[in-house]
């Protein structure tokens, strides 16, 4: 009889907020705890051999101290979490993309957090991946939505599946 | 493992930006200024390709590839409009790039702004 492995794939989750964090990761973990030094982590088995962990990172200069150089190789994937509406959150998150396309080769999704704003944007983009790299995609996302959420989650399986190998 | 960017590549940061001007169907004008001529032809092609993805994700099967071109000035439009007298192929293939940068870049500075009216034009049709 085969002995069952467990084996963990990490995700880095970027985002403004913390409670922008927190709602991506409810929809997508069974359990989510805020650490001691206010980042979110959240967890979710898939199965009795695979385990999700998810990190919440925010956009302050102490997440730049975040050991990128050691997980960037082994992280599955990241998401990078934005305000749609904000200008301001809009360029950081511009600054943030550039910053790890040019460190990283890292698979990931930028969101574009909608806030159940939906009125301004048809209802058929909302969860469509624009492929903005080779890597790495965009889609608008309404963090109200455990649906949307989930959108995000196969974009990034998408990404890694499609460029990997 | 890092990523080296090529003299014509754009940031990823700069196709976001390109992105939120399509989907919001703002024009992007004084935004394409700063980008030099090879970047306008990545950035060209970034926006024709999610152009594409717009129409067809909003309008399925009503969506046709020619009408996205209609709304493009023709390059032979372009032509005369700037007086050139080069043939015309050069012209639908950037050739003179490191001749007339400047004039590529105002084509498809023209061009990308056409794509964007497309977009809004198909944005507020499937909005209404």
């Amino acid at each position: 009889m085969l002995r069952s492995v467990q084996r963990t794939a990490e995700i880095v989750v970027l985002g403004p907020s913390f409670a922008l964090q927190k709602r991506l990761l409810t929809h997508l973990c069974n359990e989510v705890v805020l650490t001691r030094d206010n980042c979110a982590f959240g967890r979710t088995r898939i199965s009795n051999e695979l385990e999700l962990y998810f990190y919440g990172l925010g956009e302050s200069d102490k997440s730049k101290d975040f050991a990128w150089d050691l997980v960037a190789d082994k992280i599955l994937g990241f998401f990078l979490l934005f305000n749609w509406f904000d200008g301001a959150s809009f360029q950081k998150a511009m600054e943030t993309a550039d910053e790890l396309s040019r460190r990283f080769d890292a698979h990931g999704v930028i969101a574009g957090d909608l806030a159940e704003n939906l009125v301004p944007v048809n209802e058929k983009l909302i969860g469509y991946g624009f492929s903005i790299s080779e890597r790495i995609y965009f889609s608008l996302w309404n963090s109200a939505s455990k649906a949307s959420s989930r959108a995000l989650m196969r974009l990034l399986v998408d990404a890694v599946m499609t460029h990997t190998g | 493992m890092r990523h080296v960017q090529k003299e014509n590549e754009i940031p990823i940061g700069v196709k976001l930006q390109l992105l939120r001007h399509l989907l919001t169907g703002t024009p992007p004008q004084s935004f394409l200024d700063n980008l030099t001529a090879a970047q306008m032809i990545a950035a060209h092609q970034f926006i024709w390709e999610k152009t594409l993805e717009i129409g067809i994700q909003l309008l399925g099967d009503k969506f046709s590839q020619s009408a996205v071109v209609k709304r493009i000035q023709s390059i032979e439009a372009y032509k005369i409009a700037a007086g050139c007298s080069e043939p015309q192929q050069r012209c639908e293939t950037n050739a003179c790039l490191d001749e007339h940068p400047e004039c590529v870049h105002r084509k498809l500075k023209l061009q990308i702004e056409n794509l964007c009216d497309f977009a809004a034009a198909t944005l507020q049709l499937v909005k209404s």
